[in-house]
């Protein structure tokens, strides 16, 4: 399939000609070496039973088993795989004698997972990296080839591998960057069936799918149809393979190799608890979004809140204000990692100038001075001495809004006049007037800066890197010590929880 | 739930004027091309799927019944469009005013009704006046500009269709504005009927999905080719699916399109404005998922994205739906289903 020569429809009818062509062959991967280290492992969480997340020895159960998947989900180069082992010895050799005096019942187990460690370092290949370069050498040029892995975290380490292999100018991806009309010839997919989502298999996107995994990783598939009674539809291919393999052969199960599943529940109360304390009026609702990169953030979860987004698959507007409500999987946010997350504020003290300082002061205070009169004395009496002191627009949520650092200002200034002379500041409400005036208009300059430099890049970039990776970086030129980060959301929690505002739209990094 | 076996299956066919259109020739998908980097190639049998799907569609109506068709896609790409093509083109066959209707309609509206005149490819602002005998005719008086009144003889009377807005008063003098022109592929694909599909809007179903991506494949270049090979009639898909906004003002449309962020006051009053004949294409999994109840009352073609994070849940949805279907279910007569897709069809008791 030549990209070069596609119009969009031309890549949408590829995509239906995998549907119908798309054949799937596996690849075992004999490593007893690593068979035995990965057994190793389970004794030994086994041994230490169900722990949650609270538990002592959970991020040491956690550490070892995402270690384990890392070994085998992704095509390491023998230099990583080294390096990776001796940093896993080192740390299990750190923990030993806490682990020994605290958990004596599988000390036996410890010391065979170090030993399996250390016999594993001895192997100077790494088998699964060699068995994927042998088959891409196989195909050469005979069309397109995409190395797929589970997740887009292992994307870097695959391609520095395959490089230093000799492979170069291979596409590696995970399942997301399938979400698009891309189509290739050929993909060699890292690990069981199981590790993937279904329409990797379902919705095929090359024409000959070749699935490598450990010979001792258990896996089935089998074509499905969706709907209960589905019409009769011309057969594909793939409708006429089942793999099934023999327990005996393969025994460990996949779904056991994964590492612990993202923790919506936990992270929620540890989020919240750090939250805990603080005013009733001060919280506001928010729910917990999963990033790429390990990365949680908890956005605003009330009716008006919206976000700035990029938005891949529409190439006209691809960078916009979005409704948080209708962010959807798939769709990247744009977050500051430090500073509290907002990127406004920064770049708008940089338009301000000398001047921010004052003007931030001058907005803490009005603000903070409106939130004590509203804790001493309730939202109804805040609100009908603000319409005495003649707001038309005083209401619950607008005083709300008010309050928070969110909006800078009123809308109107005869609402601001009378915050003002409630907090008994009437006689600076003109001077105060013109300088929230000074940061609105600086953050909505800010915004704009942001946003066309935003779409520049975006316009600017290869649009398959970012999609392949779930992540991208942006340096504002100017103010380069700001950076914006553009994440693919993940998940979405269901549940909505009370946070004060100032956590909101500041991202967490997950161990 | 029923049990499977209790359900009576009655075949339905197209309606006997769309088997005429087809077997005289006169309306088939299959000669159409469309553009690729190396020219004009015939559709694949995919897009032709979509297009016959609408087809069939566009004739099924059973009373106190509505359908679902639900489509499990490798992509949602140009399935809407397609299929939404697919359905207004069949209906303007199929629910086409007869040139004598128009006529007849033109005829009998009240005098100063405003008009538009579409002439040489400008549309020009009018009012109604009288009608005349002249050597056994009868002709349409129109007012254009100033006083003067012009008569049209019926055979071009269809060149005037009801204004959308009443004017206040007419320009002393105009020029008319230009007006897209029907396209080439549009009169090879509709013959006499497409300057009525052009010029008259009438609503044929409600889209909700994503407006800039349904525009980005709307505008598909389309051809049919012409003596051999040699000449094409030239268009695009968005000749055949008239989506609101997405073609000109002041030409006809047969589609209003919403995206599923859009809030519920636009989704009432959309249900206001359209016949309950009219389908409901959801374009993706969070759309459906999110209005299906509120146009409980209408057909629905159910476009999903295998890739798409909400696609099990939409098939949740819809084999929960199934096993709630009416108890007389239908078959249609689809052209055999390509590889890759898969489809349920359904009816509901309204």
């Amino acid at each position: 399939m030549n990209t070069l020569l596609k119009t969009p429809f031309d890549d949408t009818s590829d995509v239906y000609n995998c549907s119908a062509n798309a054949t799937l062959q596996w690849s075992s991967i004999k490593f007893s070496e690593l068979h035995v280290f990965t057994r190793a492992v389970q004794v030994l969480i086994n041994s230490l039973g169900k722990l949650d997340e609270g538990d002592y020895w959970f991020d040491f159960q956690r550490r070892i088993r995402v270690f384990r998947f890392n070994l085998i989900a992704c095509p390491l180069s023998e230099n990583i795989l080294q390096e990776r082992l001796a940093d896993l010895l080192a740390y299990l050799q750190e923990t030993r004698s806490t682990f020994l005096q605290s958990r004596p019942d599988a000390a036996d187990q410890y010391e065979n997972l170090m030993l399996a460690g250390k016999r594993l370092q001895t192997i100077k290949t790494s088998h699964l990296l060699m068995t994927l370069t042998g088959e891409i050498r196989e195909i050469k040029d005979t069309g397109s080839a995409l190395v797929l892995v589970c997740e887009p975290r292992f994307i870097v380490d695959a391609e520095t591998s395959l490089q230093s292999s000799g492979i170069r100018n291979i596409d590696v991806a995970s399942p997301s960057y399938l979400k698009s009309d891309v189509s290739y010839e050929n993909m060699f997919i890292i690990g069981p069936t199981r590790w993937f989502p279904s329409f990797v298999f379902s919705a095929p996107r090359a024409n000959k799918i070749q699935l490598l995994k450990f010979a001792w990783i258990s896996d089935s598939w089998k074509h499905q149809t969706v709907f209960v009674n589905p019409l009769k539809q011309k057969p594909s291919r793939l409708m006429q393979i089942i793999i099934e393999e023999s327990p005996d052969i393969s025994e460990i199960d996949a779904d056991s190799l994964l590492p612990p599943a993202f923790n919506f529940k936990f992270t929620q109360n540890q989020v919240v608890a750090a939250g805990s304390g603080h005013n009733d009026i001060d919280y506001l609702q928010a729910r917990l979004f999963l990033l790429e990169d390990d990365w949680v953030v908890p956005l605003s979860a009330e009716d008006d809140a919206s976000i700035l987004v990029i938005n891949l698959a529409d190439t006209n507007l691809p960078v916009r204000k979005m409704k948080v409500a209708e962010i959807e999987p798939g769709i990247f946010v744009l977050i500051r990692t430090t500073g509290g997350g907002d990127f406004i504020i920064p770049v708008a003290d940089q338009i301000l100038g000398p001047l921010s300082e004052k003007a931030r002061k001058c907005q803490r205070e009005w603000k903070s001075l409106l939130r004590n009169k509203i804790v001493e004395n309730g939202y109804d009496w805040t609100i009908k001495q603000l319409k005495t002191n003649g707001s038309p627009r005083a209401n619950y949520m607008n005083v709300r809004n008010w309050m928070f650092d969110r909006s800078i200002k009123t809308e109107f200034r005869e609402d601001f006049h009378a915050i003002m002379k409630l907090i008994e500041l009437e006689e600076e409400s003109d001077a105060n007037w013109n300088l929230m005036s000074m940061i609105d208009r600086a953050h909505r300059q800010a915004g704009r800066k942001i946003r066309s430099m935003l779409i520049d890049k975006v316009k600017n970039s290869d649009l398959r890197a970012i999609k392949k990776s779930g992540k991208i970086d942006f340096e504002l030129e100017q103010e380069s010590e700001i950076s914006i980060t553009a994440f693919q959301v993940r998940e979405i929690s269901s549940d909505i929880i009370k946070l004060p505002h100032w956590q909101i739209g500041n991202p967490i990094k997950q161990a | 739930m029923h049990p499977r076996g209790a359900f009576k299956q009655v075949n339905i066919t197209m309606s006997k004027r769309t088997q005429e259109q087809d077997a005289e020739g006169t309306f088939s998908f299959a000669p159409i091309h469309y553009r690729s980097r190396e020219g004009y190639r015939p559709l694949p049998e995919w897009a032709l799927f979509f297009l016959e799907l609408g087809k069939t569609l566009s004739s099924l109506e059973i009373e106190n019944q509505r359908y679902t068709v639900a489509l499990a896609l490798p992509t949602r790409s140009y399935a809407t469009a397609l299929i939404g093509a697919g359905i207004a083109c069949a209906r303007i066959f199929l629910k086409s005013d007869d040139d004598s209707d128009h006529i007849e309609t033109i005829y009998s509206l009240p005098e100063g009704t405003s008009l538009k005149y579409y002439d040489k490819g400008k549309v020009k602002k009018a009012l109604k006046k009288d009608v005349m005998e002249y050597n056994g005719k009868m002709l349409l008086g129109i007012q254009i500009e100033g006083h003067t009144t012009i008569y049209l003889k019926p055979e071009n009377v269809n060149k005037i269709e009801i204004a959308d807005v009443d004017y206040i008063h007419l320009p002393n003098k105009q020029n008319g504005y230009s007006v897209e022109l029907p396209s080439k592929l549009a009169l090879a694909t509709l013959q006499s009927r497409s300057h009525e599909f052009f010029y008259r809007s009438r609503i044929e179903g409600v889209v909700i999905g994503p407006r800039n991506l349904l525009k980005e494949e709307a505008e598909l270049e389309l051809s049919i080719p012409q003596n051999g090979k040699q000449h094409y009639s030239t268009g695009s898909l968005s000749d055949l699916f008239r989506v609101k906004g997405f073609v000109p003002n002041n030409v006809g449309h047969r589609f209003l399109l919403t995206p599923p962020s859009s809030n519920n006051n636009i989704f009432v009053e959309m249900l206001h404005q359209v016949s309950t004949d009219c389908p409901f294409i959801f374009d993706g999994a969070s759309g459906f998922l999110r209005w299906k109840e509120m146009f409980v009352d209408r057909d629905w073609i159910v476009i999903l994205d295998q890739t798409d994070s909400y696609f099990p849940n939409a098939v949740a949805q819809l084999n929960q739906d199934y096993s709630y279907r009416s108890e007389t279910q239908r078959n249609i007569q689809l052209p055999q289903v390509p590889s890759g897709i898969e489809v349920t069809f359904f009816m509901r008791n309204q």
